[in-house]
């Protein structure tokens, strides 16, 4: 009896914090449905006049701005995650397996990449890339995020190399496959844990990154959704339903990808916390 | 693909860092190419610019309340929640949610609720609670505290997350013979869970202490950086001087004076953590 009484305690101080925790995105959403009047007079309450009209409005704003931008985002972010993750995978194997003691003094030299802030470099970054005449182009965009990445994710795919068994390597070159097809045939289908890890990972980051896009992107050559909102919001700020429903319709995209790569989204963060 | 992977980091990490540490040596501007070399001259500015210091000490207590909230939030929660109960497993992904979200878009989210005729301070007036209300983004005592905490917030559902995590690896009989052996609930976790938890303590301060060194995004949405430079962070500054005052020199110089502050504290802290994690 007591027990009970106090597991039911729990699940009310649980819920209690889950609640207040919560709050903001509570407001953001309900808010996001309401007229501007009902977001001032009672911004807690549920939006039980509600309107589409906020929603409605940034989806057929004349500008454009979201789907220009959702689009931009999308092909960035995929190219980005794909790239990094054939490239990092390659090279973690390479150093692993081929390189010998080469190996161990490039993954030094990548140790000094992994906890730079983009903010420190882009300077540097934009005189590279304007040398390169990429300045502007999301194509410069890509391959700074390939480099500014690697690090993280060749050193997650380097202890997974480590510990996978040589025999099917050996196999697959006794049977005349050449080091390429080995590698995808053969190696890749082993790493896909960490591959998943490296893809949601740099997937997240590349979305949600403000800066890199904010100074290597030229607003004429279009910007991400992240950039987009920074810059959209500015013109109606006092439109409070407008502000909640242009974040909602930027965070739904990776809301939706976080619920369907649930386990992968929770298995890449937490890897290694466990004694 | 070997080639082109190094040849991105090099070209896009190393080779800029090596240009900024060249630059600090200069006058150079924004997108003009002549300049003189200036020797130490930028890096003896730093020690009168003011108002570089003056982010740098700010950016430095913001980063232990963006570390302390969270520690103590995120391992309350984690221990709260941590029951193979779907109830619970539900109540978790709220926690995840914010960790997902952009930076930017959690900031516009909280400065609706902090700006004056916000809902903070409409809901304190309606519960009669208008002597707490408050300028949270518009006066200059505020302003940093309400970044940092909006920060925290953010924190708060990452270090949950891993705290869960690291919980659910503690053997369950561990915690059976430890209450056998009739140890209270506090002498358990004090002496068998938290030392198994040494691992996530270590990513959670780490992880969270370079995020805050690094602040930016929410600095810009809610305040930035204002009023006046009461809360602007250090990468702020850097960023400002190199691209909106064109200062590239100087900026470089700041830049690597940052850089190196926070490859200092994170080594110091590593270090720190992990011969913590050999002793408990």
């Amino acid at each position: 009896m007591n027990r009970r009484a106090g597991s039911i305690g729990r699940l009310i101080i649980a819920v209690a914090a889950t609640a207040a925790f919560s709050f903001p995105l509570y407001i953001a959403v309900v808010n996001a449905f309401k007229t501007n009047e009902s977001v001032v007079q009672s911004p807690l309450a549920l939006p039980i006049d509600g309107t589409l009209s906020n929603v409605l409005g940034v989806l057929t704003d004349p500008s454009g701005f979201y789907w220009r931008s959702l689009g931009t985002s999308l092909v960035l972010t995929a190219a980005c995650a794909t790239l990094i993750t054939g490239v990092a995978a390659m090279l973690a194997y390479y150093l692993a397996r081929r390189a010998g003691r080469w190996g161990s003094a490039v993954l030094v030299v990548l140790l000094i990449g992994l906890m730079i802030p983009q903010a420190l470099i882009l300077g540097g970054v934009s005189d590279v890339l304007r040398g390169v005449g990429l300045m502007g182009t999301p194509a410069g965009l890509v391959l700074f995020n390939l480099g500014y990445f690697l690090p993280f994710a060749v050193f997650l795919f380097h202890g997974f190399v480590k510990a996978l068994p040589r025999d099917t390597e050996e196999a697959a070159v006794i049977d005349g496959a050449g080091p390429l097809r080995s590698f995808w045939q053969v190696v890749f289908p082993q790493l896909r844990p960490a591959a998943a890890s490296v893809v949601v990972f740099v997937a997240v980051f590349v979305w949600n990154d403000f800066i890199t896009p904010l100074i290597l992107l030229s607003p004429s050559t279009g910007t991400t959704i992240t950039v987009g909102v920074y810059r959209a919001i500015g013109t109606y700020n006092v439109d409070y339903g407008g502000v909640y429903a242009t974040m909602l319709l930027a965070a739904i995209p990776m809301v939706l990808f976080y619920l369907l790569l649930q386990k992968q989204f929770i298995k890449g963060l937490t890897a290694g916390t466990s004694k | 693909m070997v080639g082109p992977g190094s040849a991105a980091y090099l070209l896009f990490v190393l080779l800029p860092i090596g240009l900024s540490l060249f630059q600090s040596f200069t006058d150079r501007r924004y997108l003009q190419s002549s300049y003189s070399f200036v020797g130490l001259k930028n890096y003896l500015d730093l020690i009168g610019d003011e108002g570089f210091q003056q982010s740098v000490v700010r950016t430095f207590w913001m980063t232990a309340i963006v570390l302390v909230l969270p520690m103590v939030g995120g391992l309350l929660v984690a221990l709260l929640l941590d029951i193979d109960r779907p109830v619970y497993r539900l109540l978790r992904s709220f926690f995840f949610i914010p960790i997902v979200l952009s930076p930017v878009v959690v900031s516009f989210i909280w400065a609706v609720i902090l700006t004056d005729k916000g809902v903070l301070n409409s809901v304190l007036d309606a519960v009669g609670l208008h002597t707490i209300a408050a300028s949270w983004l518009g006066s200059a005592t505020l302003a940093p505290i309400s970044v940092a905490v909006v920060t925290a917030w953010q924190m708060t559902g990452f270090t949950a997350t891993i705290f869960l995590a690291a919980l659910q690896g503690v053997p369950e009989e561990l915690r059976a013979a430890s209450r056998i052996d009739g140890a209270s609930s506090y002498q358990t976790f004090r002496y068998v869970v938290w030392p198994l938890l040494a691992p996530a303590v270590t990513i959670n301060v780490v992880l969270v202490t370079i995020s805050a060194l690094k602040l930016y995004d929410y600095a810009v949405v809610l305040t930035n950086g204002g009023p006046g430079t009461s809360s602007e962070t250090m990468t702020m500054h850097v960023v400002s001087t190199t691209f909106t005052n064109g200062q590239n020199g100087l900026g470089a110089a700041q830049s690597l004076v940052v850089l190196l502050l926070i490859t200092i504290v994170t080594v110091v802290l590593l270090k720190a953590l992990q011969r913590r994690e050999v002793d408990l």
